[in-house]
């Protein structure tokens, strides 16, 4: 965890994103890079991770169940499997992202939360994970 | 389990009042004349059904809310009552603003300028401005 005190550094994005994506991901990523997207790539771990995930004002399972409500309100399904297989990774259960899901049918309606479920569904099949209780 | 649709009405008045206070049974009574069914919907399905399970706590699902009201757009009457609903339920200014700017990652700035400003109308409302941030230098 970087030190919050000093506010975070160029390095911090790196290290948070491989936290909490995992490193497999990351790698991936790095190798998929051309020199057309590479300046992207350097971006998003500068800006999304480096800028906003390092900061200390929420915890980071805290960060990925608001993550996921933002990616699923927004039918943004790629991402979504990226962050349900993040936020497992952090702690988070299958049962506490069913109930963000639940929670998405409220406020952004059923069809957003039924392309999430299906979306979360896959991922959870993958990691090989029961159902939630 | 079968609940009758009074159970769930006021099973969800009830979480809506812990949440919103009084202003909650307000903004009920206030489609009564236009569609009480939606009024009693909010109350039964999103408070009596979805609010009302134990499996996240009311703090969570401010948070997500107010990232989803973000995300959406155009939803500024709902994040007014959310943010106050948030600070209700006891989250700070802080951690408020900072699921706001979690949020601009991932809606973009406009929509998370749109909800800070919401916020800060009801932080002001309640006293609560400036709010600190200890990542800042003197």
């Amino acid at each position: 965890m970087p030190d919050a005190s000093r506010g975070p550094m160029p390095d911090d994005g790196e290290l948070v994103r491989r936290a909490v994506l995992g490193d497999a991901h990351v790698d991936r990523a790095a190798a998929a890079a051309t020199e057309f997207s590479a300046p992207w790539q350097e971006h998003v771990t500068a800006h999304a991770w480096g800028a906003v995930w390092t900061r200390p004002g929420l915890d980071r399972r805290t960060r990925c169940l608001v993550t996921i409500a933002l990616l699923a309100s927004q039918h943004a399904s790629a991402e979504l499997a990226m962050h349900v297989r993040a936020a497992i990774g952090q702690g988070v259960t299958p049962t506490e992202i069913r109930e963000v899901l639940l929670h998405t049918a409220v406020y952004a309606g059923a069809p957003a939360a039924n392309t999430a479920f299906a979306t979360a569904q896959r991922v959870l099949d993958e990691l090989g994970l029961e159902e939630a209780s | 389990m079968t609940t009758s649709r009074e159970e769930r009405f006021a099973r969800g008045m009830a979480v809506l009042t812990a949440v919103n206070g009084e202003n909650g049974a307000k903004f009920i009574d206030s489609l009564a004349d236009v569609s009480p069914e939606l009024g009693h919907q909010v109350a039964a399905w999103a408070y009596g059904d979805i609010y009302a399970r134990p499996q996240l706590p009311p703090r969570d699902r401010q948070l997500v809310t107010l990232g989803m009201l973000t995300a959406l757009g155009g939803c500024e009457p709902q994040l007014e009552v959310h943010v106050d609903a948030a600070l209700n339920v006891g989250l700070t200014p802080r951690e408020i603003v900072e699921a706001l700017l979690q949020s601009a990652v991932y809606c973009g700035m406009p929509r998370a300028l749109n909800a800070t400003s919401v916020a800060r109308k009801v932080f002001a409302a309640r006293g609560l401005l400036p709010v600190r941030d200890e990542t800042q230098g003197d």
